[in-house]
């Protein structure tokens, strides 16, 4: 069997996702028990943070796909 | 007792079955060329169909014999017949690239229908969020990604099958360990059948799974996942497929089938190796990523792909340490 030069780097950019996937739901979990951002109406404030929430989860996918796209360029330079 | 003689004789059944239906598929003219072989042998597809039939079968016994609840029963056979019925479909009809992400949204009604689900995520570290209403949005959305994510690493021999394998075998370990009273025979049942399939599907292939079998498998994670409440571990187990379904939507932002674009992932070079075919308007996918530093034949392309799903299935797996915590 023959490894892939890439297949380590693949792996570790798999580790950084999997931090985050027990980072943001671990920070966001202490941050929505603390904090209530509108107090007259339970709704508006699920609204509020269920945006912050999705804003969180799109900055981790840019992220994962910036990470990758410099691997790849990594990988085709010659870099592995 | 029965439970066990039906998994056991469940294996043999779906190799014999499989290997009767591909000669009947390849009769019928429903084949597929294997493009990474020099010699591009025609392939029997719609492997998917015996899969369906023989786990259908399977737990309709198990039923019977009061080993399955009617719930479980109905919910996950309801989800991976709409999800095989979808890619059904798509093969014999070649549907338009929004149909099988739109239509495998029906998938997930089974499992709301027969309230097989607990509206609660839960993370490692003692997180969890109940979401009464967004978690039933959630599994109608996570059926079907999970359905198409698993049909878009079907690219090489048996990659799909044996990612799926070791997703579902990450999961049945998870919903023991998370919680023991869980009944795992279901999933048990789905690895015995797959066990009987696996044999015609690795590399050289014999018979492809389809969309009909990919989706049915996806469908099938998903539905697994939900009903166990093993949502977080069947994520981080499926990051292979994710990150090669995530570069492509990312790099068309619409659902649009392959076939129609024109791109060049990777190429077979006439020494029978799979390279980058260096195409700039092709997406950065999980094969070639792999092949971009080095050619490798499509063998190693396998063997690298199942790596990588140990490998996730072990970070899955790991946590569990500090799941309680």
């Amino acid at each position: 069997m023959k490894l892939s030069r890439s297949i380590y780097y693949i792996a570790f950019i798999l580790v950084i996702q999997y931090i985050f996937i027990i980072a943001i739901p671990y920070m966001l979990f202490h941050l929505y028990l603390s904090v209530v951002f509108v107090d007259w109406s339970v709704f508006i404030d699920q609204l509020i943070k269920a945006v912050i929430s999705a804003l969180f989860v799109g900055v981790w996918l840019y992220q994962w796909m910036w990470v990758t796209n410099r691997l790849y360029k990594y990988l085709r330079r010659g870099g592995a | 007792m029965i439970q066990y003689i039906l998994l056991i004789v469940a294996a043999p059944a779906t190799y014999l079955l499989t290997k009767f239906m591909a000669r009947v598929i390849e009769r019928l003219g429903y084949v597929g060329v294997d493009i990474f072989k020099l010699d591009k042998p025609v392939i029997p597809s719609l492997g998917g169909i015996p899969i369906l039939i023989m786990y259908s079968i399977l737990m309709y016994l198990l039923y019977l014999a009061g080993f399955v609840a009617i719930d479980v029963f109905a919910a996950v056979v309801l989800a991976c017949l709409i999800a095989g019925f979808v890619g059904l479909l798509d093969d014999l009809y070649d549907m338009p690239g929004y149909f099988k992400p739109l239509a495998c949204l029906l998938a997930g009604l089974p499992i709301i229908l027969f309230g097989t689900y607990i509206p609660r995520l839960y993370f490692p570290l003692g997180v969890s969020f109940r979401i009464t209403y967004i978690y039933i949005l959630l599994i109608l959305v996570g059926v079907s990604v999970s359905a198409n994510t698993v049909n878009m690493l079907d690219v090489v021999n048996g990659s799909a099958l044996i990612g799926t394998l070791v997703v579902l075998v990450t999961l049945a370990l998870s919903a023991v360990i998370i919680d023991p009273s869980n009944d795992i025979l279901p999933l048990l049942a789905l690895l015995s059948v797959l066990a009987g399939f696996l044999p015609h599907n690795i590399y050289p292939s014999k018979i492809f799974i389809g969309n009909v079998g990919a989706l049915f498998l996806g469908a099938a994670v998903a539905s697994f996942a939900i009903i166990y409440k093993v949502e977080f571990q069947a994520v981080v187990a499926m990051l292979p497929f994710i990150h090669n379904s995530f570069f492509f939507m990312n790099k068309f932002r619409r659902f649009v089938e392959h076939k129609r674009l024109n791109y060049r992932v990777t190429e077979l070079g006439s020494d029978g190796l799979i390279g980058d075919a260096g195409d700039p308007n092709a997406p950065v996918t999980l094969v070639r990523l792999l092949v971009a530093p080095n050619r490798l034949s499509e063998l190693d392309v396998v063997l690298n792909i199942t790596l990588l799903f140990i490998f996730s299935s072990i970070l899955a797996m790991l946590s569990l340490l500090w799941w309680w915590v």
